[in-house]
């Protein structure tokens, strides 16, 4: 655990939260060994990684700074 | 002639009549028990009893244990009343050369301020013991304004109901019983007893048990005061109980105590318990309510007096020193005061600026603990919070952090921010990501709080309650400048 794999997952929380407007109690009631787990156990599919990424990907393209200043610079436009 | 011979038949026949009217009223009187209630036998549901001998068996056997309890309720009772005449105490010779880590025990006997409860004062009886049929039906006919019937419903294996009414018994307010076992039949018999006394009794401030206490706390309640008188005689008769002798005991009466707030002696007979079993942090917290609640309008002269005595601080110093002293925490640790489900301590070193923020801290924490069990999905803790507030890594400027041993460790040390003024919303910041954890554990569904998805759901729930607070503590950009690493399908 680091800050980078940290980092990483507060941003999915995140998303679930604000991006995809699924309300905390939903969320961790879900539960979930892995964020990709707690995605699935919300009956969202299994492609929680490609979906987020591809999303933040576009917002705030590799190889450049992102200049985020929070955890959350959710909602982004779709 | 004839009328003397008549005179004497009618002497005789009176005799006769009247010897039989004494017969018969005796008889009479000889099938209702002198006893205030009758156990009617015991409706058996589920189970073969073509004579009924089990529905009477389990009758005599609810009103055996229930004398029991009730016995070892007024025992226990006089025996940690604080004016009884004791035999003087004379500790064991202990051997010259003995060395011993265990904490130094009291040998003071234990007690309660005053007493909890007023007597039982239950007498009962069995019917359809001796009699059947006709008679048993007027029996039952002739008393049932003071009966007890119940029905014990077994058509499941493993579990069955236990359900009934005990009216004549609370007097007033709800007297219906009916709860669930899945232990075996005496067990629900046992329970059965304990739900009756609970419906019966009164503390001695007039308040009605029941409404005070649960089944499941009342029977705690009542084994603890068992346990607790036990351990009391043994010290009277010059034994010194060891800490973990004392520690289930305080265990089992803790949890009673704090919700019973309107049972100030209960709480401090378990404050004295968990002192002697070496639990100090619980022991605090507990005489931290007894001195709250000994504030009630209703609280008796005996409990006020330990408070102005200068008993219970006296008792609150000396533990704080211990906690520090057996290394309970990581800090030396001044009290600052408790909600229902914390405590809240401050590093001493901090001074005025530590009482503040604990102080602010305090006012936060039942709040914060609301809004946590209800994203939680309503998990509730057994045990209380203990929180330090302290100087963490060194930082006065909010940025030491927090810490806990172990994902279900409830003593959380929480940094604090002093500079470059108070801010005691950083601490609280701390407290939740913390009891996150502990939740989490408590809910027993999510990955550890050691891994990044432990990391980033406390850093996200606390930025919930907090949002100005998570700022200093951002992480997104590390992984977004970073080389964005799939965390989401494994964790780190």
């Amino acid at each position: 655990m680091n800050s980078e794999s940290i980092g990483c997952a507060v941003l999915f929380l995140n998303y679930l939260r604000t991006q995809l407007n699924i309300p905390w109690e939903r969320i961790l009631q879900a539960g979930g060994a892995t964020l990709a787990e707690t995605y699935a156990n919300l009956g969202l599919g299994s492609d929680a990684f490609a979906k987020f990424r591809a999303l933040v990907d576009r917002h705030f393209p590799p190889g450049k700074p992102s200049a985020v200043t929070t955890d959350n610079p959710f909602p982004l436009a779709a | 002639m004839d009328n003397l011979i008549r005179l004497s038949l009618y002497l005789i026949l009176g005799a006769v009549l009247l010897f039989g009217n004494i017969w018969y009223l005796r008889a009479l009187r000889s099938l209702f028990p002198s006893s205030d209630y009758v156990i009617m036998p015991i409706r058996v549901v589920g189970k073969e009893d073509p004579g009924g001998a089990l529905g009477i068996a389990l009758a005599q056997m609810l009103q055996a244990r229930l004398k029991n309890i009730a016995e070892n309720l007024a025992d226990a009772q006089q025996q940690l009343d604080p004016t009884r005449a004791r035999p003087p105490i004379v500790p064991r010779p202990s051997p010259v050369a003995r060395i011993t880590f265990a904490p130094m025990i009291n040998a003071k006997t234990i007690t309660m301020p005053t007493s909890l409860l007023e007597p039982a004062d239950i007498k009962l009886s069995v019917a359809g013991v001796e009699v059947s049929g006709a008679v048993a039906w007027l029996q039952n006919l002739l008393v049932r304004q003071r009966t007890l019937a119940f029905t014990l419903y077994s058509a499941d294996p493993g579990r069955m109901v236990v359900a009934g009414d005990a009216q004549v018994l609370s007097g007033k307010g709800d007297g219906s019983i009916w709860f669930e076992s899945a232990e075996s039949q005496e067990k629900a018999i046992s329970r059965l007893a304990y739900a009756l006394l609970r419906k019966r009794l009164t503390s001695v401030g007039g308040e009605r048990i029941d409404d005070l206490l649960s089944l499941a706390e009342f029977e705690a309640f009542a084994d603890g005061l068992h346990e607790a008188a036990e351990l009391s005689r043994k010290i009277d008769r010059g034994g010194q109980p060891r800490p973990e002798e004392f520690a289930p005991v305080a265990d089992a009466l803790a949890p009673v105590a704090h919700n019973a707030t309107s049972l100030p002696e209960l709480t401090y007979l378990a404050a004295d318990l968990a002192e002697r079993a070496g639990e100090a942090a619980n022991a605090m917290q507990l005489f931290a309510e007894f001195k709250q609640a000994a504030t009630a309008p209703g609280a008796s002269d005996a409990v006020r007096a330990l408070i102005a005595d200068g008993t219970v601080d006296g008792k609150l110093a000396a533990l704080a020193a211990a906690a520090k002293q057996a290394g309970a925490f990581d800090f030396a640790g001044t009290l600052h005061g408790s909600t229902e489900h914390f405590v809240v301590y401050y590093e001493t070193a901090l001074g005025s600026a530590g009482a503040e923020v604990a102080g602010q801290v305090l006012g936060k924490v039942e709040a914060d603990y609301a809004r946590l069990s209800e994203l939680f999905g309503g998990v509730t803790l057994a045990q209380p919070f203990n929180v330090v507030i302290a100087v963490i890594n060194g930082a006065r400027d909010g940025t030491g952090g927090a810490y806990h041993k172990g994902c279900n460790d409830q003593t959380l040390y929480v940094g604090v921010k002093l500079e470059p003024q108070i801010d005691s919303d950083r601490s609280s910041f701390f407290v939740v990501t913390q009891a996150v954890d502990v939740f989490a554990a408590a809910q027993g569904k999510h990955a550890e709080c050691g891994s990044s998805y432990g990391g980033a759901r406390k850093r996200a729930l606390a930025a919930e309650l907090y949002p100005k607070e998570i700022t200093e503590f951002a992480t997104a950009k590390y992984w977004l400048d970073g080389a964005r690493a799939d965390f989401v399908s494994v964790n780190d």
